[in-house]
């Protein structure tokens, strides 16, 4: 936004700012609890506002059941994804310097897919947590790489990209070729866990996913002033006396949880961490002491509301929330790109 | 008082810095010059920590900059590069609550928005305050990353060609700013500059480097001899006086 300094101070003016951003970070907290009110409401069987609240207190039935196994549950999973997803996106894209960045450039999600393509071929009967438990255990070991990556002496930003662009390549001919030699059962198992579907979560996973995502934001949080100052490039932020090296190589890491604790129990759901960190930043700016709970809530808010489309719009299917959340979020970052009436980047 | 001893740093094989002493003392604007790729950019790097040297100390009041915390040595040393690519926007009231950073806890103060508000006003750059960094000029950029470092509040203040972009007013401006700084804040400056004239009209000592090494350090007047100037730059140059300056400047036939 232009404004010119008017005869006020500087402290008034600057108050005013922080002000209009808290009030836009209340109306993302609102959109978001329109969107968890919905979710409660609509689905194969619609439930009344006072259903939905009696439910919530613990009274027994058919309305119980359904808040509290069908849809508290995708709810709780859609918030966790969109929140970790978003927030590693605006994470990737600071310690990155780079706003094509996103949490799938490190490659992570490709490991992680691997991950979960082999954990389907392999572990046939083995029971429900080998796919989520061999996704998670790729993407971390893609994160490993990576991390040795930075931590060569002479890495920049382009070369962890280059890197992560490279690893990508690698998971994904190695996920085709397990598809070639997989039977056709196991292949429709494949392909549906790359479409993304809330449907997979209880609530023991989103437990372990809300520990990985969770801790490492209010940890991000603490970053905010670094992560501001690296925006300014490399050598104003070590001449300003921030370890930019220990920021980098601990943002990739947490990065790294932060997306495996959102993908590996859902399948790859995409788009929603290059969209919502750039949404955010258009709304609030770049200081991420907002932008990091603003990305946060514009992501879990899409993924909610990609939700009610995929569960109402070709009933009773639900289309798999994957394939909703581009066709949802291309034609909004497309929107704000067209309006955008600044160079952004 | 800054001093630098025998500092030495390598890009892997390549020397670039082949044991640098110099002092800087608060209140003294010292410059820096020599041919492109003497390593005053180096040197400047090494001092602010960007680059780590193999070997030297530099000191700042008897403390090893290098021992003390990073935040520390923010508070003694600012560090204005050469250009600042940013590919997100910024206002210019963003880049100089940057500069408080090693004092800002979760929120900023009022003192630091003061001193922000001060700074601003005193390079007249008010008006600009909301402005989107990447869309000023030139000059009134590099008046902004001098205003950052300004409010750092630190005791000496490192400069990197601020002059290399700038029209002549914009010039004359930033080095008269920088004299402003010394005399009424008792900053002590370095600043590599490659214009001679400038460097000689502004400094009180000069500091001449050649290929990683300082060839001639003293007052611009010592440093200024025709002879050595020829041997550093290869280039002929006659040292023309006028109202007690002196104005160097390359000999016709001088390659």
């Amino acid at each position: 936004m232009t404004c010119y300094l008017p005869t006020g101070s500087m402290d008034a003016l600057y108050q005013r700012l922080n002000q209009r951003k808290l009030c836009g970070l209340l109306l993302l907290a609102f959109l978001l609890l329109c969107a968890v009110g919905i979710n409660l409401s609509v689905g194969s069987i619609s439930l009344s506002l006072d259903q939905i609240l009696r439910a919530l207190r613990g009274e027994p039935g058919l309305a119980g059941d359904i808040v509290w196994q069908l849809r508290l549950p995708r709810i709780a999973m859609g918030f966790l994804i969109g929140w970790g997803l978003a927030v590693a996106g605006t994470m990737a894209q600071a310690v990155l310097k780079n706003p094509l960045a996103s949490p799938y450039t490190l490659g992570m999600a490709a490991g992680a897919g691997f991950g979960a393509v082999l954990g389907i071929l392999l572990g046939q009967g083995i029971g429900q947590w080998i796919v989520p438990g061999s996704a998670l255990a790729f993407s971390l070991i893609t994160a490993g790489v990576m991390l040795s990556v930075s931590k060569l002496k002479n890495s920049t930003p382009e070369t962890l990209i280059l890197s992560g662009v490279a690893v990508m390549f690698l998971f994904s001919a190695l996920t085709s070729f397990l598809q070639y030699v997989s039977s056709l059962e196991e292949l429709h198992e494949i392909v549906f866990w790359f479409f993304g579907s809330l449907s997979k979560a209880g609530w023991s996973q989103i437990g372990i996913s809300a520990a990985m995502i969770l801790p490492p934001f209010v940890l991000l949080m603490s970053w905010a002033w670094d992560l501001n100052i690296l925006m300014a490039g490399d050598e104003s932020a070590l001449a300003l006396g921030m370890n930019v090296h220990r920021i980098r190589t601990a943002g990739i890491a947490i990065i790294a949880l932060m997306t495996a604790g959102s993908i590996c129990f859902t399948g790859s759901i995409g788009f929603i961490g290059l969209v919502a960190p750039h949404g955010a930043r258009l709304m609030l700016g770049s200081d991420h002491r907002y932008l990091l709970p603003a990305s946060g809530l514009v992501g879990a808010t899409l993924l909610l509301f990609a939700d009610i489309i995929s569960r109402t719009i070709w009933q009773p299917q639900v289309i798999p929330i994957g394939i909703v959340t581009s066709f949802l979020g291309v034609p909004f970052f497309m929107f704000l790109l067209m309006r955008r009436h600044k160079e952004y980047w | 008082m800054l001093s630098v001893q025998d500092l030495c740093f390598a890009y892997r094989e390549c020397q670039v810095l082949k044991g640098i002493s110099m002092q800087a003392k608060p209140g003294e604007i010292v410059s820096l010059v020599g041919p492109n790729g003497s390593g005053k950019t180096t040197l400047l790097r090494c001092l602010v920590s960007i680059l780590t040297p193999q070997s030297g100390h530099v000191h700042i009041h008897g403390q090893d900059i290098f021992r003390i915390s990073s935040k520390d040595r923010a508070q003694h040393l600012a560090y204005v590069p050469q250009n600042m690519p940013s590919k997100f926007p910024l206002t210019v009231f963003d880049m100089l609550l940057m500069g408080r950073r090693p004092y800002l806890g979760w929120r900023p103060s009022s003192k630091d928005l003061t001193v922000i508000e001060n700074t601003l006003h005193s390079m007249q750059l008010d008006h600009l305050a909301m402005q989107d960094f990447d869309r000023l000029s030139g000059g009134q950029r590099q008046k902004v990353l001098i205003a950052r470092a300004v409010v750092q509040q630190a005791q000496f203040m490192i400069l990197d060609e601020p002059t290399s972009n700038l029209d002549l007013k914009h010039q004359v401006e930033v080095m008269r700013f920088l004299e402003r700084m010394a005399l009424e804040h008792n900053t002590g400056i370095i600043v590599a500059i490659h214009d001679l004239n400038l460097a000689y009209r502004f400094a009180q000592q000069m500091i001449l480097m050649q290929e990683g090494k300082v060839v001639c350090h003293g007052s611009p007047m010592q440093v200024l001899d025709p002879t050595i100037i020829e041997e550093v730059y290869q280039v002929g140059v006659r040292i023309l006086s006028d109202n007690g300056h002196h104005f160097v400047i390359p000999e016709k036939n001088g390659f």
